[in-house]
């Protein structure tokens, strides 16, 4: 692929000085947008009830009752599309909104909605992240929807299977339930993956449904055990796809009432017919994703690469342009629409309960827009819409969409890298940077085709699967390694955690009396964890099985490879690939552990004097929380082996060798167990706020980190302990790709990695060309080291800490937590803190620039 | 743990020779010294004895240990110079591998004095050879040239090439040794066809002075040495010379040269052309 | 909504709400709770507002809530049920001493103590209780949810009450 109308570079630099005022209708909607999330002039983020008013409806109506499930869905989603308010809040140029509110949460009370049940009257006031709910709305929940699915949400109908099957699940479903164990996404969303919209844009709505239901005729007319579940899916295709017609038509309709002419245009070719314009293909991408956000929770649900979904419709256009002056309007308009479309992308978030603030307070709706890379066949893929991409992200500097850019070493050119680089120092954060060779190996690696694995985008976070094609449910499990820790520590049990008839949680474990040798210990610690993966992955089966029992997803089926030609809803199986994933917290917290326990183990070796067991002192040390063993805890953070420092003291390599063993231990747990759907896990290292909300609840560790302090982030190590720059990116990009044997390269972290990396502002660093590559080389070398993926957040010490303290001065101010970006303000404190004590790199000298050494100089 | 004994005892130092010399510092990520992102490997031991010399750690090739005052009346112990086995440098440079390709870096052996130690570099050398990693070496010129022939030539790819005084006088005055060695090294080099960078730092009255800087210009013309910056002066070396108990042999200025001196000089020197 | 007659009654539950705090700051025990439940019991037969939350519409609210602390000296059953009066059947709450084998779901606090410091709180942190092993439920979450709501209403509702008194 190559650049079209920004083929001169004088075009591709003329659209890097463009600036947002130049673009009067982009700069009125970020104000807009300002207005909201700063909650001025009476605006601010508000509770949408209307699709939980209208589903529940539907659901409960007695004539809808006898259908099949994935019928009764497609119905209920049916009826709320067609008799959703229509509003027009604002003059962006695309028509269609998540919500009836300008910034809305949408409740789904088939997963957690009824967690803000308890803070119906206070939600609206609360101090952290208010969100306005009347208080007829709040009735019309409490009366009218929530009794209706207090028995039928994933969860209880989860339980009640498990308790009427007296399922072993129940352990896993208590262990859950425990909260720092793990948790099962399961329960939350089954979303977290990346639609296929190509055919909508190609075909249109209407052949997508004759095909359909040539497909019902088909299937009712053979005899074969599963004609009849056949024919009721593609049934409930059509009805879904006819519930976006009708969204389209009232639209439409109301548009035409306002005399908006141009909007009333495109909304009569598309989604019904084949798009034949950008503006028309943007805005009919747009319908289908608001569509599948009235299915399915808006979590993760991602679009994709729309630099290339979109291409051959902006070609459309170019082609018609023949002067110098046409161009330039279209690369206006096109540069237009992607603003349009990216706070579109940004109109809702979710709903959360204070309760789960500490958790995952501070997270949007994380869907990821992946731009860049290679194409199907190897090809440089970067086109025009990349650098448009780019550049409306700069302009806009908004937390949605979380927007990902995939770089091939060889194949995308330097100014590519040059613009990644620039946008990440304009926005102070995006976007994360993903190495295809490494991502694509990865993927080969899951037995994924090799041009469907060239074809990958993120979802959520950092999953990168294939568009379209892969039924990822990448946030199946979020596992606590610590935990592993703490059981090994305490002969498989959690105190003071108990659980009646379990004692211990784990049956198996290996007493610390007994153990001799470090290797005796990692035994130790391997059964724990395995415990804990078969838990996990139990529990994650079972809810699985619930979505396809209860929550079939017939409209997200349509937009996907698979489905139409099995006959089989996606979580059914109908999906081309069906993986899960697994991701983990306190990963370099619990590497930093074994590293600790080892280094001990061999001082008391060494020493002949010493006749205790290392592996018990050290249990005692973390049991008193370091109360009593002081001097060893800074003789651990002074002197013991730390994941991110390959050298100098001579340890590295055993941090390296633990970390290795770790990262290959779960590989090969993963690996063999087989989800719902008929596919594998894929571990996975990114942890969004969890490690924050974790860490602050858990016990000491033998790292030396004592109790209540926040966990690391993702694969990154922990903070302020890892000094050398290229030392901690050498570490990670040595995990990603696994080659320390001769001839055996592995790909162990297929489903993603977060590595959180905080570099010191250079404040003219735009126009230092020193400062830019730097940067940029750095990103280069690490992902020569075998790194798959980096994501930055460009501040200091200093001003992070300032933004705490004086919240209303940043409005505005995007960080990177484990994954997605965020607003600092909207995080919580224990997060906060992460950020504010997460390593500070001075790029010129390559190094950490600790906290303690600001701290006394600004005294 | 029960007790306050320390689990851990401090390493003995070996006597360093010219195949296992000590290193006093190992800096990954340098952009200071050569192209590139670059691993700068410190030697400790030099044959000159600098006036201004800001790194006075490095003139002694033995273990040394820099003294500072702790909490109340304690004393902060801070060992200078580590052995390091040629294949424990070696495996710390290749660790940085893709950093150099990615930036067009490499490893760069500095002091003290390197070429003191052309049998531990030439070990180096042939354990990082097939990797293709970039070799500069930082020296001060006064080195056995035939040596340098018989173990290193073909190794080295550039040389960050100290020119200090032009006057032989002045040069021992000022650094111990004359300068004689040091030119005709110089010379040899640029005629075998290595790559040369020239530095020149500038020291207040001692290299900074008109007459010295228009006598190198000169020496740089005649020779065809195209490369040639100069380094502002950093006076880093007194607080040094107080951590190791000792006086410096002469009192430098306390303040770094300021950049409009700094260019001043860059001035007059390239009026010299 | 309010009519006079709804602002006397509240006068009287917050006068026991104000006696329930008295109780629980001299003893522990089952009747602290059974006070609190109460509350709830007199507020679901006398506002009609606050009555829907257990009938309205076609739907009535059946469940059965089981409070203990593993330390035994709490069992209280809270169950929502219908009671015939003549031939009007209506939704009421009824509380009594001790665990129904059958539940909804089970409220397990480690001790009394625990019990009233996470109903005491300003603002409890559940997961800093679920994580001490302080608190545990077994059974329908959705129920302690909605029991949250009811709780909280009520609270709303005496403080009223207290402010009219
Ligand atoms: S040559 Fe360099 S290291 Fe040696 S004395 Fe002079 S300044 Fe110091």
């Amino acid at each position: 692929m190559s650049r079209m109308l920004l083929a001169p570079d004088a075009a591709l630099e003329a659209l890097s000085k463009r600036s947002l005022e130049e673009s009067p209708r982009l700069h009125r909607l970020k104000t807009g947008y300002l207005d909201i999330i700063e909650r001025r002039n009476g605006k601010g983020v508000e509770v949408c009830v209307e699709r939980a008013l209208l589903i529940t409806k539907s659901m409960r109506a007695p004539e809808n009752a006898r259908d099949p499930m994935v019928i009764r869905r497609a119905k209920a989603i049916n009826d709320y599309l067609s008799n959703r308010e229509i509003h027009f809040h604002d003059d962006n140029l695309l028509a269609g909104a998540t919500t009836s509110k300008e910034m809305g949460a949408p409740v789904y009370p088939e997963f957690l909605g009824m967690s803000i049940w308890p803070e119906l009257d206070q939600i609206s006031t609360r101090t952290s992240n208010p969100q306005k709910l009347s208080a007829e709305d709040a009735m019309a929940l409490n009366l009218e929807v929530f009794p209706y699915w207090m028995d039928k949400t994933v969860l209880e109908r989860t339980r009640t299977r498990l308790t009427q099957e007296s399922s072993d699940t129940l352990l896993a479903l208590d262990l859950m339930e425990r909260v720092s164990f793990f948790i099962n996404g399961g329960g939350a969303v089954i979303s977290h993956t990346v639609p296929y919209f190509q055919d909508v844009l190609k075909h249109g709505l209407l052949k997508m449904i004759d095909e359909a239901t040539r497909m019902e005729h088909a299937a009712s007319g053979a005899v074969s055990p599963d004609a009849a579940a056949k024919a009721h899916f593609y049934r409930a295709m059509q009805i879904s796809m006819h519930g976006i017609l009708a969204y389209a038509n009232n639209l439409r309709d109301k548009a035409d009432r306002l005399g908006l002419e141009t909007m009333r245009d495109v909304l009569t070719q598309v989604p019904a017919h084949p798009a034949t314009s950008f503006h028309q293909a943007v805005n009919a991408l747009w319908l289908c994703h608001v569509a599948i956000l009235a299915e399915n929770v808006n979590m993760a649900m991602s679009p994709g690469r729309l630099d290339q979904i979109l291409y051959p419709y902006y070609c459309m256009d170019a082609e018609k342009c023949t002067t110098h002056e046409s161009k330039q309007q279209l690369i206006d308009r096109a540069l237009e629409l992607i603003g349009c479309l990216w706070f579109k992308i940004a109109d809702n978030t979710n709903l959360v309960p204070e309760s789960a603030e500490k958790m995952f307070g501070g997270a949007g709706s994380v869907p990821a827009v992946t731009v860049g890379g290679i194409d199907r066949q190897e090809e440089d893929a970067v086109n025009d819409l990349t650098y448009l991409m780019l550049k409306a992200t700069q302009m806009l500097s908004i937390r949605d969409p979380n927007v990902n850019a995939r770089l091939h070493l060889d194949k995308n050119p330097p100014e590519y890298q040059e613009w990644i680089a620039q946008t990440i120092l304009k926005t102070r954060a995006i976007p994360a940077v993903y190495n295809d060779e490494v991502v694509i190996a990865s993927l080969v690696g899951q037995k994924i085709k090799l041009e469907d694995a060239r074809d990958y985008a993120i979802v959520g976070c950092v999953e990168p699967t294939t568009s379209g094609q892969s039924f990822a449910e990448t946030s199946a499990i979020l596992l606590n390694l610590t935990a592993a820790m703490d059981m090994t520590l305490n002969e498989g049990n959690r105190p003071p955690l108990e659980l009646e008839g379990h004692n211990p949680i784990n049956p198996h474990f290996i007493s610390l009396e007994g153990i001799d040798t470090f290797e005796e210990f990692l035994a130790a610690f391997r059964l724990q964890l395995e415990f804990l993966v078969d838990q996990s992955v139990s529990l994650a089966n079972a809810l699985g099985e619930s979505h396809r029992d209860w929550l079939p997803s017939p409209l997200l089926s349509c937009f996907f490879c698979g489905p139409m030609t099995h006959g089989k809803d996606l979580t059914d199986g109908g999906a081309t690939y069906n993986s899960s994933g697994a991701t983990h917290v306190g990963f370099a917290d619990v590497c930093d552990s074994l590293n600790a326990i080892e280094w001990l183990a061999t001082r008391y070796d060494e020493d002949e004097d010493r006749d205790e067991n290392p592996f018990e002192v050290m249990r005692d040390a973390v049991a008193h929380d370091f109360e009593g063993y002081e001097e060893l805890r800074q003789l651990i953070l002074a002197q013991a082996p730390k994941f991110g420092s390959l050298s100098s003291n001579g340890h590295g390599n055993i941090a390296q060798r633990n970390a290795q063993w770790l990262i290959t231990l779960l590989f090969d747990l993963y690996q063999h167990k087989d989800n719902a759907r008929g596919g594998v896990y894929r571990p996975a290292f990114w942890t969004m706020t969890n490690h924050a909300g974790l860490g602050q609840v858990g016990r000491a560790l033998p790292s030396g980190r004592k109790a209540k302090q926040v966990f690391s982030s993702g694969i990154t190590p922990v903070s302020q302990s890892a000094k050398d720059l290229l030392a901690a990116y050498n570490a990670v990009g040595g995990l990603c790709r696994l080659d320390h044997e001769v001839g055996s390269v592995k790909y162990p972290i297929p489903g993603g990695i977060a590595l959180n990396m905080k570099y010191t502002p250079f404040f003219h660093s735009l126009d230092n060309p020193h400062y830019v590559k730097g940067f940029r080389d750095l990103i280069t070398g690490y992902f020569g080291a075998g790194g798959m993926q980096v994501q930055f957040t460009v501040q200091d010490y200093g001003t992070l800490l300032e933004a705490k303290e004086h919240p209303e001065r940043f409005p505005d101010l995007i960080v990177r937590v484990s994954g997605y970006s965020a607003y600092f303000k909207d995080l919580n404190e224990a997060m906060q803190n992460e950020l504010i004590t997460r390593s500070q790199y001075d790029l010129f000298a390559r190094k950490a620039v600790l906290l303690n050494q600001t701290k006394g100089e600004s005294s | 743990m029960p007790s306050t004994r320390h689990p851990y005892q401090p390493r003995r130092v070996p006597e360093p020779d010219a195949q296992h010399p000590l290193v006093f510092d190992l800096v990954h990520g340098s952009t200071e010294d050569g192209p590139g992102l670059r691993t700068v490997v410190f030697l400790k031991g030099c044959p000159l004895r600098c006036a201004w010399c800001h790194n006075p750690e490095s003139q002694r090739p033995e273990a040394q240990v820099f003294v500072t005052p702790g909490p109340g009346s304690m004393q902060i112990f801070e060992p200078i110079g580590e052995a390091m086995s040629s294949e424990r440098v070696a495996a710390e440079i290749a660790r940085d591998l893709p950093f150099y390709q990615a930036s067009g870096g490499g490893v760069t052996f500095s002091g003290g004095e390197p070429m003191m130690y052309m049998p531990f570099m030439h070990a180096i050398g042939e354990q990082i050879r097939a990797q293709g990693i970039h070799v500069a070496v930082d020296t001060s010129g006064y080195f056995d040239y035939a040596e340098y022939v018989q173990l290193l030539q073909g190794t080295v790819d550039l040389f960050l090439y100290d020119l200090k005084i032009m006057d032989d006088d002045r040069h021992r005055a000022a650094t111990g040794v004359g300068n004689a060695r040091i030119l005709e090294n110089l010379v040899q080099l640029k005629q075998s066809g290595v790559d040369i960078q020239v530095r020149v730092p500038l020291i207040p009255e001692y290299t900074a002075t008109e007459e010295n800087l228009s006598a190198i210009a000169s020496f740089v013309r005649e020779n065809d040495l195209s490369k040639v910056s100069l380094l502002p002066y950093n006076p880093s070396g007194n607080d040094k010379w107080l951590k190791m108990g000792a006086h410096p042999p002469v009192l430098m200025p306390a303040r770094p040269m300021d950049l409009s001196e700094y260019e001043r000089w860059g001035a007059f020197f390239n009026s010299c052309f | 909504m309010t009519g006079p007659t709804t602002a006397v009654r509240k006068v009287r539950l917050g006068w026991s709400v104000r006696r329930l705090i008295a109780q629980i700051e001299n003893e522990l025990s089952d009747d602290f709770l059974i006070l609190l439940l109460d509350a709830m019991r007199l507020a679901l037969a006398i506002d009609p507002a606050y009555h829907r939350n257990i009938e309205y519409g076609g739907d009535v609210f059946n469940a059965t809530y089981v409070f203990k602390s593993k330390d035994g000296g709490v069992k209280v059953t809270a169950r929502f049920e219908p009671v015939r009066i003549l031939l009007f059947k209506r939704q009421r709450l009824r509380v009594r001493k001790g665990a129904a084998k059958t539940f909804d779901v089970e409220i397990t606090f480690l001790n009394a103590k625990a019990l009233w410091e996470f109903l005491l709180a300003e603002d409890p942190d559940v997961f800093a209780f679920i994580l001490d092993n302080k608190l545990q439920t077994q059974g329908n979450l959705n129920y302690v949810m909605k029991f949250g709501y009811m709780a909280n209403r009520l609270k709303h509702l005496t403080k009223l009450g207290t402010a009219t008194a």
